[in-house]
């Protein structure tokens, strides 16, 4: 049973992704205010869902579970850097799909207000991370440094989700719930838009899946290449 | 409606070639 769903996962994947792909672009009819533009809904919030709260989530959750001692395993480890590698780019991907939403509805590609800002700080700091991942340490101490330091840039998370409300910025606010919980969207495009969130977030499991396993496969290597190396060591010693 | 499809495509694409990272390096480290 375990396998069936782990065989289907991809294919259904695929098929929500496509899904959003086509019900997007072609299907729901045009924004009322937006028109056309509108569509990109489809694409931008589910993006930023998964870069902010799934996998950059995903990574600083399995990193707090690294520090802390009860929980301190190497599949944490791996979890919270393969997460975060690919929150860097699902992070890069809101960016540009929200400055290419901003250049028709604002007039600008970028502006410097809260939410875009904040948003760019945290690119930075995941790929601070990942240079930091490659510093030649001691492996544990590589894995202690990398958790304090996904767990200290997780605080930017909630000044990205607050931004909008905390500060006066271009960007709007919340489109799916207001703060009195009434959904400003309906029919068709709430059914795209929870269709998108769904794919995506699916889609960022099946990534993570498949670059933790390259990650156990290079880690592998390595041990082999290690033990290759200090066999010819030994046997060099001994002639 | 240029821009949607801009939007659209740097996803996919971008998703695509990260995609396709993924199984690069794993054939580099022997799959």
């Amino acid at each position: 049973m375990k396998q069936l769903s782990q065989r289907l996962f991809g294919p259904l994947t695929l098929i929500a992704m496509g899904a959003t792909l086509a019900l997007g672009l072609w299907v729901v009819p045009p924004d009322q205010v937006q028109g056309e533009l509108g569509r990109l809904v489809y694409i931008h919030p589910s993006v930023a869902w998964v870069a902010l709260y799934v996998s950059f989530g995903t990574s600083a959750i399995a990193s707090a579970l690294y520090l802390w001692k009860r929980t301190r395993s190497e599949v944490m480890d791996r979890v919270a850097y393969c997460a975060m590698e690919v929150s860097v780019v699902f992070i890069a991907l809101t960016l540009i799909t929200g400055s290419i939403w901003g250049r028709p509805a604002w007039g600008v590609w970028w502006v410097w207000d809260a939410r875009l800002t904040s948003s760019a700080i945290l690119g930075v700091l995941a790929l601070g991370y990942l240079a930091l991942r490659r510093a030649n340490d001691d492996e544990q101490l590589r894995a202690r440094r990398s958790a304090v330091f996904a767990v200290l840039v997780a605080i930017n998370v909630p000044i990205i989700h607050f931004s909008v409300q905390w500060w006066k910025t271009l960007h709007q606010g919340a489109t799916v719930f207001t703060s009195n919980r009434t959904l400003l969207i309906h029919g068709s495009q709430a059914w795209t838009l929870l269709i998108s969130f769904i794919a995506f977030t699916m889609l960022f499991f099946w990534l993570l899946r498949y670059r933790y396993r390259l990650e156990v496969q290079r880690e592998n290597l390595a041990g082999a290449s290690l033990e290759e190396a200090l066999a010819s060591r030994r046997r060099e010693g001994t002639q | 409606m240029n821009y949607v499809y801009w939007g659209y495509g740097f996803t996919f694409v971008g998703l695509g070639l990260y995609v396709f990272s993924i199984w690069w390096r794993g054939r580099r480290v022997g799959r």
